[in-house]
């Protein structure tokens, strides 16, 4: 930046970093008891379908395959008429005889707590809210903090005192049996188990794998949901009992939950259908599981981390930090350095611009690649880890020898670098919307913080400039694992980790490309989901498990707790703090994902070197400008011209992007020949493709490939035919969450509306319907709020229907937005639903289309809830400005941006320590904005120390009883403050304004006829940055700095009248 | 419900339950746990002893006698023979617990946990069970 010339006010920007909370000494592995052979399943059909109490349930008790005991129970919402029913068909079906409630759920305290037989169901948190009578807050800590309780056995009032605590059902609790837990994790698991009962019995406090009865010991039950379980398998979140079954190759041709308003017996027979069919899908699963050989018991599989973490410790693999010996700053550090996947567009689109031809490709496991190329194996596997400082001066004289066409990623690269940047294009953290994104652009800021080495290396080959490194930590290890010991992978083979040159990342990458390539004897279904699960594996294993971290609940009132922050540990305070997971360890995984981002970088750098261009990139892919044989391409901005005077780029050909890749491969670790893993590294003539770039399968829909790239992750590649453009793949970023409206219940919809609004396709007869999704309530406070104390008030787990209020129509009295909300019902329609404010619970007017012609008197005589569409959601989407990019004349990029975009540079004028973002996964985004928490840091804040120097300078210049009175202080007050800094809110704020008023006058007479923020936070910014503002005043005459109440003069010329003389007062610097 | 249907309802789920309780001892243990003397079934380890015993080995160390008298028909039945500790274990697994759940009169009782206990002392000889 110019020294007169001041950053465009876009370019202002706040950047976070991450923070870690203190890490604890992992536990060793726990034994896991063996696991049962007998299973208590149960499903229930809820009175409104997705919705509401159960009618009626059933139930199975198998031992294996065979069922032991099964049967039919009625409901909260059941009557006697149902069991009679139920009896009867029981009887003609020659099951159990039907039981009420009450009979169930002893049934469930019998098997399911006290032999402590695994509860499995397919949406079990939901099918056990629905028998459950009432629910309250836990007041739990650890990992069901801010869990629900569900209050499932009750007692009939026995005094005058019972009165006060009776439930919904007008019983009281049964404080013998325990209350069921049920907590939705960050990552959109649930997680359920009991609580403590009253009196446990000997028998409850015996530990299972210890056989010893110890104090407090709480049963927890083995709950399995099977959604859960399925994700933890197949790596595919799963909305219906159906599609979890497919995944698995079961058939199910079982409908979906019925509602208990239809025939009794026709939902009594589905039910029980289901509940065989989540018995199969349960067997299957559990064979999936018990073929992967880890001692991990199925109600602690979360997702497919929990399998790479069993891997682990099944190869004897203790968790990392345990073999730290280095300062905890350090990992302080390396968790200021973790940033994810960088993703950004080259060349923008709009609906109608000119079609992109291109290739795109991707790198087979980009993570294990780097992993394995940085030594994070041998690194995992060492017996002592350790950060240790190393000079700065010695990674610079390594990094000024880096070269892009020569580089590869190595150990050597584990290093991390304390520096102040100063245009180094290095990540970080920006928010321009609601969410924080990774941007990847030149950056200066005037504090230290940490970056991996990779991206200082990208830095350095991009500027050609050496970054101002201050302090390097470089990620050691010594000795290696006594007790490792070999695995056996379905699929893959034997894993001898003892083996010199072994890597786990690398066989598990391998493994997954002979798999895809059909090169194994198992079924084509079986290689699919084994490859899925094994890229899942793998990427967890080498990154993500070692950033994993666990928010508390968000408290009301902020806590006092310990964070660890880029120079060690300090004291702050938070509405929710952080626990780490077992396998913390951010080193590894900021080293990885940043030697990911390295790679994509030479990828860039290498079809730029070749004169291509990049359409678009995200992480491990790239669509690069191409034709099969090459030329100019129309493109806005373009820097070459074609014959007709269009502004162009250059396409590469097919075989120029070949080169490419095969150029890149001197990155692949892949061994030419990997059907027979145990041979040495030799090239084989049958592969005659590169291994790490890789040709996506999109490339091959036509001839060629289209692409239309809008901003981060909403792209779609397409082809053209004869009907017209037609998409492969869209993105279903900020629509997979929404609801078919096509009612054909799959995600051809998506296809259909990139067709229409980006595409210029026909329009689909879907277009009108409103914008709907489904969420489930698992919060209390949510449950709480929508609470109307009725019947039909929200039951944890229920569906809820959630629209779009209409951007311009639909706002309120007040003019909020309001974010409507329906309890899913089976007769659900959008007109006559009860709509609430999610925000607030408040009822909201029926919904109804929005008008087509702006009605001014009408819409203000009657307003009700205009809901957005389709057509409207579409519009916007593809309309999205990619906000982290500048246009060809250097301003941010906006809804009819098109041609080529570059990386916005950012002037960082703060930066804040922030936790894991997110903490509802589930709804973020939906219902409620993605939540962050930040760690304010030791001290004042930047904006009061600037303020206050901006003050203390005016004392010195201006008469004090104007500040004084500009301030609204005494002048004894204003005494105080300038000599403490110490100051009420409401005197901080105005304290804060005046002296952005006073910088904006100042920068207004330094930089003429430049734009200058709003905020005075940003002003107070600029005023130190740009204009010395906080400069320490100095002597007129020497140039010495002032002190106490010297204004313009220091002693010694305050002594000199005709050196004061000399001096003109229309030399001296004032603020006024 | 006929007595007879009664019976076979209450047998069926007598048997579930002791398969589920036999379930829950089994995990009670880390898996593989063994007495030195090679006795693996999780009935007759003793909870909450380090290193694992067998009931029988227990008893042993503690210089009790390795027999115990078996009440054929109940805790109050007369009829009482002496048996391996061991085997006393595995026939109150195998059906104790099921005949105590059933609506039988006491001669009736008797009389069938006579027959079970014959046929059961059968079974354990044939699987080689020191007498």
């Amino acid at each position: 930046m110019s020294a007169r010339q001041l950053p465009p006010p876009w370019s202002l920007r706040q950047i976070a970093y991450r923070v870690a909370p203190i890490p604890k000494r992992p536990r060793p592995s726990q034994i896991s008891p063996a696991w049962s052979e007998m299973c208590l399943i149960i499903e229930t059909v809820r009175s409104e379908g997705l919705a509401g109490p159960a009618r009626l349930g059933c139930y199975l008790l198998c031992r294996g395959e065979e069922v032991l005991a099964r049967g039919f129970f009625s409901g909260p919402a059941g009557s006697d008429t149902d069991l009679t029913a139920l009896g009867q068909l029981s009887r003609r079906l020659r099951l159990e005889a039907p039981r009420t409630l009450e009979q169930f759920l002893k049934l469930v305290y019998r098997y399911a707590y006290k032999k402590r037989l695994p509860l499995v169901g397919f949406g079990l948190a939901a099918q056990l809210a629905s028998v459950a009578v009432d629910w309250r807050e836990t007041d739990a800590t650890g990992m069901f903090e801010g869990a629900i309780a569900l209050i499932l056995w009750t007692k009939p009032p026995t005094d005058k005192r019972d009165k006060t605590r009776l439930l919904r059902n007008g019983r009281i609790e049964d404080g013998h049996r325990p209350r069921v837990l049920c907590k939705l994790l960050a990552d959109g698991s649930i997680v359920l188990a009991f609580a403590n009962r009253g009196d446990p019995d000997y028998v409850d406090r015996i530990a299972e794998a210890d056989g010893t009865a110890r104090k407090g010991q709480v049963v927890r039950g083995h709950f399995v949901p099977l959604e859960r379980f399925g994700y933890g398998l197949t790596g595919a979140r799963t909305r219906s009992l159906a599609d979890a079954c497919a995944r698995v190759g079961i058939d199910c041709t079982d409908k979906e939950p019925v509602d208990g308003g239809t025939d009794l017996l026709e939902a009594a027979e589905c039910c029980l259908a289901r509940a065989e069919t989540a018995h199969r899908l349960y067997l299957e699963l559990l064979d999936e599981h018990r073929s992967l050989g880890l001692t991990l018991p199925p109600d602690r599989v979360f997702s497919p981390a929990s399998y790479a973490k069993a891997t682990c410790d099944a190869i004897g693999i203790t968790p990392p930090y345990g073999r730290y010996d280095g300062e905890v700053a350090g990992i302080g550090a390396a968790m200021c350095a973790a940033y994810g996947g960088w993703s950004g567009v080259g060349i923008r689109s709009v609906p109608d611009s000119p079609p992109l031809p291109v290739r795109v490709i991707d790198v087979a496991s980009e993570y294990p690649v780097c992993a394995h190329r940085l030594g994070i194996w041998k690194l995992l596997t060492a017996e002592r880890l350790t950060l240790q400082p190393v000079e700065p001066a010695k990674i610079k004289r390594w990094i000024s020898r880096q070269r892009p066409g020569t580089f590869r990623l190595s150990p050597e690269l584990c290093v991390f670098c304390r520096l102040r940047p100063d245009g180094d294009v290095l990540p970080h953290r920006i928010r321009p919307g609601a969410t924080w994104l990774t941007n990847v652009a030149p950056l200066w800021y005037d504090d230290a913080l940490w970056w991996p080495l990779p991206d200082l290396v990208r830095s350095y080959l991009e500027t050609g400039v050496i970054p101002p490194i201050e302090a390097c930590l470089t990620l050691s290890g010594s000795g290696r694992l006594a007790d490792l010991r070999p695995i056996e992978l379905p699929g893959l083979g034997r894993f001898d980790p003892r083996v010199e040159g072994a890597d786990l990342f690398l066989f598990l990458a391998e493994g997954r490309q002979r798999l895809e390539r059909g090169e194994t004897n198992l079924d084509d279904e079986e290689r699919n989901r084994l490859a899925a699960l094994y890229k899942l594996w793998d990427n967890s294993l080498c990154s993500g498990i070692f950033l994993e971290v666990h928010p508390h609940e968000p408290t009301k009132q902020p806590q006092k707790g310990t964070v660890l922050g880029p120079d060690g540990s300090y004291e702050t305070e938070a509405h929710g703090f952080e626990e780490t997971g077992r396998w913390f360890f951010p080193p590894f995984y900021s080293l990885v994902t940043s030697a990911g981002r390295l790679l994509l970088y030479l990828a860039m750098h290498e079809v730029r070197a070749a004169g291509g261009t990049v359409a678009y990139f995200d992480t491990d892919s790239l669509a690069i400008l191409a034709t099969p044989e090459g030329g100019l391409v129309p493109v806005m901005g373009g820097r070459l011209t074609d014959d007709q005077g269009r502004e162009c780029e250059h396409a590469l050909s097919y075989a120029a992007v070949d080169e490419i890749r095969w150029s890149l491969e001197r990155h692949s670790p892949y061994r030419r020949d990997t059907s027979d893993m145990t041979h040495s590294r030799r090239p084989s003539a049958a592969v005659r493709e590169p291994m790490l770039f890789r040709l996506e399968p999109e490339n091959f829909a036509a001839d060629q490939l289209y692409f239309l790239a809008i901003a981060s992750k909403r792209k779609t590649p397409y082809v053209i035919t004869e009907a017209g453009a037609e998409p492969v793949s869209p993105s279903e970023f900020g629509l997979g969450h929404l609801l078919d409206p096509s009612g054909r219940g799959d995600t051809r919809w998506i296809n259909d509306g990139w067709q229409s609004a980006a595409l210029g396709g026909p329009e689909p007869d879907w277009l009108e319907t409103p914008v709907l999704a489904h969420v489930t309530l698992t919060r209390y406070a949510d449950i709480a709020r929508l609470d109307t104390g009725t019947t039909a008030s929200p039951r944890p787990f229920d569906t809820l229907v959630v629209a779009q209020a209409d951007r311009i129509y639909g706002a309120t009295s007040d003019g909020g937005i309001p974010r409507p909300v329906a309890l899913y019902r089976a007769d659900f329609t959008v007109e006559q639903a009860a709509w609430r404010d999610f925000a607030t619970g408040l009822p909201l007017p029926h919904a109804a289309s929005p008008p087509r012609d702006a009605d001014e008197p009408a819409l203000s005589r009657e307003r009700p809830l205009y809901l957005r569409r389709m057509r409207q959601l579409f519009a916007t989407h593809v309309r999205a400005p990619e906000r982290k990019a500048l246009d060809g004349n250097g301003q941010p990029c906006k809804g009819r941006t098109e041609g080529l975009l570059e990386a916005a540079p950012t002037v960082a004028y703060r930066a804040i320590p922030i936790g894991r973002e997110t903490n509802y996964s589930e709804t973020a985004g939906v219902l409620n904005e993605p939540e962050f928490t930040s760690f304010p840091g030791r001290g004042r804040e930047d904006v009061a120390e600037r303020a206050l120097a901006v003050l203390r300078r005016a004392a010195h210049t201006a008469r004090q009883s104007e500040l004084a009175s500009a301030l609204g202080l005494s002048s004894s007050g204003l005494r105080r403050f300038l000599t403490s800094g110490r100051a009420r809110a409401h005197t901080q704020t105005r304290v804060t304004h005046h002296a952005a008023v006073l910088a904006c006058a100042a920068l207004a007479r330094a930089y003429p006829g430049q734009r200058l923020p709003e905020d005075p936070e940003v002003l107070l910014f600029l005023a130190e940055r740009y204009h010395g503002l906080f400069d320490p005043p100095r002597c007129e005459g020497c140039g010495k700095q002032l002190n106490g109440r010297q204004k313009r003069w220091c002693e010694r010329c305050r002594a000199q009248p005709r050196r004061r003389a000399r001096v003109t007062p229309a030399k001296s610097q004032r603020l006024n | 419900m006929s007595r007879a249907e009664e019976l076979v309802v209450a047998l069926r789920w007598g048997l579930i339950d002791a398969a589920a309780k036999r379930d829950l001892r089994a995990r009670w243990f880390p898996p593989g746990a063994a007495c030195a003397c090679g006795v693996r079934d999780p009935w007759l380890l003793v909870l909450g002893r380090r290193p694992i015993r067998c009931y029988e080995c227990g008893l042993r160390c503690r210089g009790r006698s390795p027999y115990e008298g078996h009440h054929i028909g109940g805790r109050a039945s007369t009829l009482v023979v002496p048996v391996r500790a061991n085997r006393h274990r595995l026939h109150d697994a195998a059906y104790q617990d099921v005949l105590e759940r059933l609506p039988l009169t006491r001669a009736e009782r008797l009389w069938i946990e006579l027959q079970l206990f014959l046929t059961f002392e059968r079974i354990l000889d044939e699987q080689g069970w020191p007498r």
